[in-house]
């Protein structure tokens, strides 16, 4: 989902909302299978304590945070992966769960409602088999269930944030429930087994018959939706849509309203308010989840805070047990281990870093009328990157409790994804931190320091001229807008002006409110209205719908998330290669393409240092924001 | 015209009031009250103080306040960072004169805009009076129902927060309040026999205004604009607060109170919190003193009417 | 603030005011739709994100009706207005006066112990000032009052809070964390740096205006007269310079009524106390316009409502101005 800058050093920020991601096939495993650990690799010290049964667990939200959407069919005005892995993920658990309690981000069967999916035909049939786990109110979890929601995303399309258009359900030929516990989905082009399922059908929650109803109390299916088809233009999807919307709307209701009573996850909602300070949600195991382990805990809170340091406070007088360390109160690091050398909460604290799926990056448009052919040139591009001291604003900025972003594919934790070209220069990729090279590369293509700020003075498509389209004259003056709000990204932006302002580059910093911005996002045509220089927002966390770290949804021509309208045709060739294929070799390819290219210009990386009781054992933070409760405990 | 001027004139020197000496007598005495206060002499002192140090100390004492300085970053106060680093390797010393500047230069334009909109509107409309006087006072109540940190939020939002934009968003919270008291004074005023007496002489009303009304309201115009001067440092310094101030490199007291207050629970840093604080509540403190004596020195000289 | 006029029946005076009411109502509710509309891209587009494919932003511009003209908007929404909607804020999942609901109650008991507190000490103490006039107790006090106007609510609040709640624990380092106003109130521990920091401004004010007050009335002919008379200081101070000086501060606090809807933003986002400030803080940020548009005609309500509460105040209290 798409990543805001407004809380960076927490596990859980960062809204990715990758609708489609390609997933790459990964060679090194057979060709259906993807390695799936539910072994536990969690990092957490005490697991061998004598377990306690029992307690209540208190967990921060991050600073601003507000749960508010509880049905999985979720639009976009509520959708982040607070109200998605956060929430409605204990209770309504998906098809096909990712991560696990650990730093995995493969797919993960054991704790899915389905076995893993058969795919058949050459790619174009997929089998998906249901292990018949129950729901609270006695149903099964069984193939109708499956049938109900791809029907409802027919029938509400714009309704539910994972849409795009062109994938799923568009790409969908046909489907149907061939069994009680068997769907199949015919498609209308062969695809990837790996990508369709990490992407697509990560995209699904089965919903019990219980909801397929278009009043309270009417008899469950009666909605009449799970066998509704295009016929009557869904109509009966569109009622049971519009009741559960309005269930969903009345938040007062959630921990008492019997159609949200209906589970088949660990958790149940026990109370819920939408007040933005203080405990706001608690969950106490659902006795009849068919899945493992079953819930150890008595029940756990969120707590809501208004902003970090309030958080803060609250850990260092031992009110909550799970928290994070907001940067700007961390020792800086000394560089030699991820988590601070001195705990700064004392032994009542274990500390644990939390990674997030994800990148950081700053747009630039390439169809501003005056400078876009310059950003279309390479070697500007790499002049622009070559100014980001990453390494030093790892240190100055976050303190050291960060990592540079070196292409399109995450680099922690360390997977199969990540290409070898992105792991250079400590980290940093193809294009190190170095202004005398920004300098000499713009010196060597024919651009001038004039007045401190680099003019083109040849221009021309010669190998040592400015490049097509960028005329005699042209300045690289540059306004950046900047999403305010958060203390570490101001102060990033200044470093990066500095540090640009060293080899020629101006760049203008203009604050901006992060939703300001967002209106300004939207990709333009060349012309008089498409004006803006840089967008400095945010990045892009591969932590659902789609779980793969491919370009699609950021690097295609066209893609919704693509602001810049940055435009390669070897780009979309190898993008597309990735849908089709399982080959990690394939991947490999658009994955070096894409960190050489530079499409956007790639930022620091933060994690947070999370801090975890340490009388409460197996606690873990999973890059995917996949967080497993059930596997917590206290200890003596 | 010569004839119409004496009759004025005349009707001035019965009531006391001169037409060509009588703003000056009137600063004379206010003066004299002025000087009696010693708060208020502080203030001017402190006033005068921090205008040097901000606008003339940066030449003497001379740091790179452009460019960041990543290996310094909160380099504790030492023989060559008098008052330490800040987060970004800035000399916290020199940043205090540039933001300074910044806090000054905006805090004393919005008093000066909002006190010069607002005096001109009041003016008009409690001259005018009637319906005129009425709507106008409308928009001021409209503007007057919102807490003004509402409407300067909503602003910031929507407008690049530069210098000169964060000048006219706090002065526009600001004209409202000292539109309604020179209307107020305007309304006290145009009644006085001596405007009467205009009138009925057949003098023109903007004389009246200008000669009369203006003069007279000026004390509380003054007044107004030297506590608009706080008010406005104030409400920079919240816009830093809330991450709505000014952009890098350049910074104000405000912001730099804000970016240092996140450091209040890390480690001692004391140097990044309390002088830009305690910076902006003398300098505040100068003005609202400075006019809270010029009230009372405006007022005595009222009352002795 | 409009006295009666002279031979002005009660009802008139009332249609008057309405009037008048309506017509800033208007004003103002005009101008922050306006001011919505300024966003770049529209509110649409910061409602769903940059997620957002063209053809979900069509969808939702029709499905809020952000398509049609900004006259047809508004008269939209005075429609629902008039059938006591207050509106629904998407981002939020609620409906505005569910919101309002939620953080007014929390915001008026810190409003309304803030200014108790501050009147506590500002009323006697502004009183004495005026009476002891250049003493070295009144310059201090001066001093005190103007550090009041002068300190950043935020500034002072965080050091509070570091001070007395983190280095040592007096106090908790936040304000209640209750919904319900009874548990909020049981909890006054925790309402102590909050309500202290708000009543350090307040107080200044009300001191400020009591000490120019009664000074303003001590130079009166009634007094003199009173004096004369034969009445002692004191009488001559309480019963008749007090209450006339009260005037003012009545005036003073019928206007602050609208400090009620967000004046309050520093010490909740300080304290960790979401009431009304920090709900409208974060509706701008989010251009979320129907709980701005709400929260607006809450604001403005509340305004006339004071200034009718100042009004009225006024001519009871002042014996020169009888209806």
């Amino acid at each position: 989902m798409f990543r805001n800058r407004r809380r960076p050093r927490l596990a859980r920020v960062a809204v990715a909302g990758a609708a489609a991601l390609l997933a790459v096939g990964i060679a090194a495993c057979s060709s259906s299978s993807s390695p799936s650990s539910n072994t536990s690799s969690s990092s957490t010290p005490s697991s061998t304590a004598a377990a306690v049964a029992g307690g209540n667990a208190t967990v921060a939200l991050p600073a601003g945070v507000t749960l508010n959407w509880i049905w999985p069919f979720i639009p976009l005005t509520s959708a982040n992966e607070y109200n998605t892995e956060g929430f409605e993920e204990y209770m309504y658990r998906p098809l096909y769960e990712f991560g696990n309690n650990g730093d995995s981000v493969s797919v993960n069967y054991p704790l899915s409602l389905a076995n893993q999916p058969t795919y058949s035909d050459g790619g174009k049939t997929v089998t998906i088999s249901m292990k018949g786990w129950k729901w609270s109110n006695g149903e099964t979890v069984n193939a109708n269930d499956v049938v109900f929601w791809l029907n409802m995303m027919e029938a509400e399309k714009a309704n539910y944030y994972g849409y795009t258009p062109g994938l799923l359900p568009d790409n969908l030929a046909s489907y149907s429930a061939t069994g009680p516990d068997t769907v199949v989905l015919h498609l209308k082009s062969a695809v990837s087994s790996i990508w369709f399922t990490y992407n697509q059908l990560a995209e699904i929650t089965p919903m019990p018959e219980a909801w397929d109803v278009s009043s309270a109390s009417a008899a469950a299916g009666s909605g009449g939706c799970t066998t509704d088809s295009a016929k009557d233009k869904w109509a009966k999807c569109d009622a049971v849509f519009n009741f559960l919307t309005t269930q969903a709307k009345n938040v007062k209701t959630y921990a008492t309203n019997p159609v949200w009573q209906v589970v088949d996850g660990p958790w149940k909602l026990s109370s819920f308010s939408t007040a933005s300070a203080g405990p706001v949600t608690s969950f106490v195991p659902n006795p009849d989840y068919s899945g493992a382990p079953k819930a150890k805990l008595a029940s756990f809170t969120y707590y809501a805070y208004t902003d970090d340091t309030t958080e803060y406070t609250a850990l260092k007088t031992g009110q909550i047990d799970v928290g994070y360390i907001p940067s700007a109160d961390l020792p800086p690091n000394s560089g030699s281990s991820v988590l601070p050398s001195v705990n700064p909460l004392g032994s009542g604290y274990n500390l644990q870093p939390a990674y997030q799926y994800g990148i950081f990056y700053m747009v630039i448009n390439f169809n501003n009328p005056t400078i876009g052919p310059a950003f279309k040139q390479l070697y500007v591009r790499q002049a622009l990157q070559d100014v980001v001291d990453q390494p030093g604003i790892d240190k100055a900025v976050y303190r050291g409790y960060a990592y540079p972003t070196s292409g399109g594919v995450p680099t922690q934790p360390k997977s199969q994804w990540v290409p070898s070209v992105q792991n250079e220069n400590d980290g940093q990729g193809p294009y190190a931190f170095s202004v005398s090279t920004a300098k000499s590369l713009l010196t060597s293509h024919g651009w001038k320091e004039v007045g401190g700020v680099m003019t083109c003075e040849s221009a021309g498509t010669a190998s040592n001229e400015c490049g097509a389209g960028v005329t005699a004259g042209t300045k690289l003056s540059l306004t950046m807008d900047y999403a305010t709000g958060v203390q570490a990204f101001q102060e990033e932006v200044a470093v990066y002006k500095s540090d640009a302002t060293q080899a020629g580059i101006a760049i203008n910093l203009v604050p901006q409110s992060f939703n300001t911005i967002i209106g300004e996002t939207t990709p333009c045509s060349p012309g008089p209205k498409c004006t803006w220089d840089i967008l400095n927002f945010g990045g892009w966390n591969f932590n659902g719908p789609g779980f793969e770290p491919t370009g699609e949804p950021l690097f295609e021509t066209g893609a919704s998330s693509n602001p810049g309208s940055y435009t390669d045709s070897n780009e979309d060739k190898l993008i597309n290669e990735t849908h089709t294929s399982s080959s990690i070799s394939v991947f490999d390819q658009y994955a070096t393409y894409t960190a050489q290219q530079l499409p956007f210009i790639w930022l620091p990386n933060a994690y947070a240092v999370q801090a975890v009781n340490s009388k409460l054992a197996n606690v873990t933070f999973n890059p995917l924001f996949t967080w497993l409760p059930e596997y917590w405990n206290f200890t003596k | 015209m010569a004839m119409e001027a004496q009759a004025i004139a005349a009707t001035d020197a019965e009531l006391g009031l001169e037409l060509g000496t009588a703003p000056r007598g009137m600063f004379r005495r206010a003066w004299e009250v002025f000087a009696e206060n010693k708060l208020a002499l502080a203030g001017v002192a402190f006033v005068v103080f921090i205008l040097l140090f901000c606008f003339v100390g940066p030449h003497i004492y001379v740091t790179n306040q452009v460019d960041t300085n990543l290996i310094n970053t909160l380099c504790p106060p030492s023989s060559s960072n008098l008052l330490g680093c800040d987060e970004l390797g800035y000399d916290q010393l020199g940043r205090l004169m540039v933001g300074g500047q910044t806090s000054l230069e905006v805090g004393l334009a919005a008093a000066v805009v909002s006190v010069l909109f607002g005096t001109l509107y009041g003016a008009i409309s409690g001259f005018a009076g009637g319906f005129v006087d009425s709507v106008m006072m409308r928009v001021v109540d409209a503007g007057l129902s919102l807490p003004s940190l509402m409407v300067i939020i909503i602003l910031s939002v929507i407008f690049h927060p530069t210098p000169t934009v964060i000048i006219f968003i706090i002065a526009v919270f600001y004209w409202f309040g000292v539109a309604r008291l020179v209307r107020g004074e305007t309304l006290a005023l145009r009644n006085r026999e001596y405007v009467q007496a205009v009138k009925v002489i057949g003098g023109r009303p903007m004389r009246s205004v200008i000669r009369h009304i203006v003069p007279n309201a000026i004390g509380t115009i003054i007044v107004q604009g030297t506590f608009a001067v706080a008010d406005s440092i104030l409400t920079l310094s919240v816009l830093g607060y809330l991450t709505l101030g000014v952009a890098p490199p350049a910074t104000d007291w405000g912001s730099m109170l804000s970016g240092g207050l996140t450091y209040i629970q890390g480690g001692n840093y004391w140097w990044l919190i309390y002088p830009p604080g305690v910076l902006i509540i003398l300098t505040c403190i100068s003005f609202n003193f400075i006019g809270d004596a010029l009230r009372d020195a405006f007022e005595t000289r009222l009352q002795r009417r | 603030m409009a006295p009666r006029k002279d031979n002005e029946t009660v009802i008139g005076f009332l249609i008057r005011r309405i009037g008048q009411a309506l017509i800033v109502l208007f004003l103002v509710t005009v101008a922050t739709l306006g001011l919505v509309h300024l966003f770049p891209g529209g509110p649409v587009r910061a409602l769903l994100g940059d997620r957002a494919t063209p053809y979900e932003i069509a969808y939702y511009d029709k499905l809020y009706g952000f398509n049609q003209s900004f006259f047809v908007q508004y008269l939209k929404w005075v429609d629902q207005l008039l059938h006591g909607n207050l509106g629904y804020s998407a981002k939020l999942n609620l409906n505005v006066s569910a919101e309002i609901a939620q953080d007014l109650p929390k915001t008026i008991v810190l409003v309304l112990l803030g200014t108790v507190v501050s009147l506590l000490f500002g009323i006697p103490l502004g009183v004495y000032q005026a009476v002891k006039r250049n003493s070295v107790a009144d310059y201090v006090l001066t001093g005190i009052s103007f550090l009041g106007y002068s300190t950043p609510t935020f500034f002072l609040g965080i050091v509070l809070v570091d001070w007395f709640a983190v280095d040592v624990h007096i106090f908790p380092p936040f304000a209640p964390q209750y919904t319900s106003v009874a548990s909020i109130l049981g909890d006054p521990r925790a309402l102590v740096l909050p309500v202290v920091t708000y009543a350090f401004l307040l107080y200044a004010l009300w001191s400020r205006y009591m000490r120019s007050s009664v000074l303003d009335n001590l130079v009166q002919d009634y007094v003199r007269t009173a004096r004369a008379k034969g009445a002692s200081e004191r009488r001559v101070i309480w019963k008749h310079v007090f209450r006339n000086s009260l005037v003012s501060i009545v005036t003073l606090l019928g206007l602050s009524l609208p400090t009620l809807v967000g004046g309050a933003i520093l010490i909740e986002a300080v304290f960790n106390y979401p009431g009304m400030g920090l709900a409208f803080y974060q509706a701008a940020l989010n251009v979320d316009y129907q709980t701005l548009l709400g929260f607006t005609v809450l604001a403005t309500v509340a305004t006339i409502l004071g200034n009718l509460l100042a009004d009225v105040g006024y001519a009871m209290l002042d014996p020169r101005v009888r209806y």
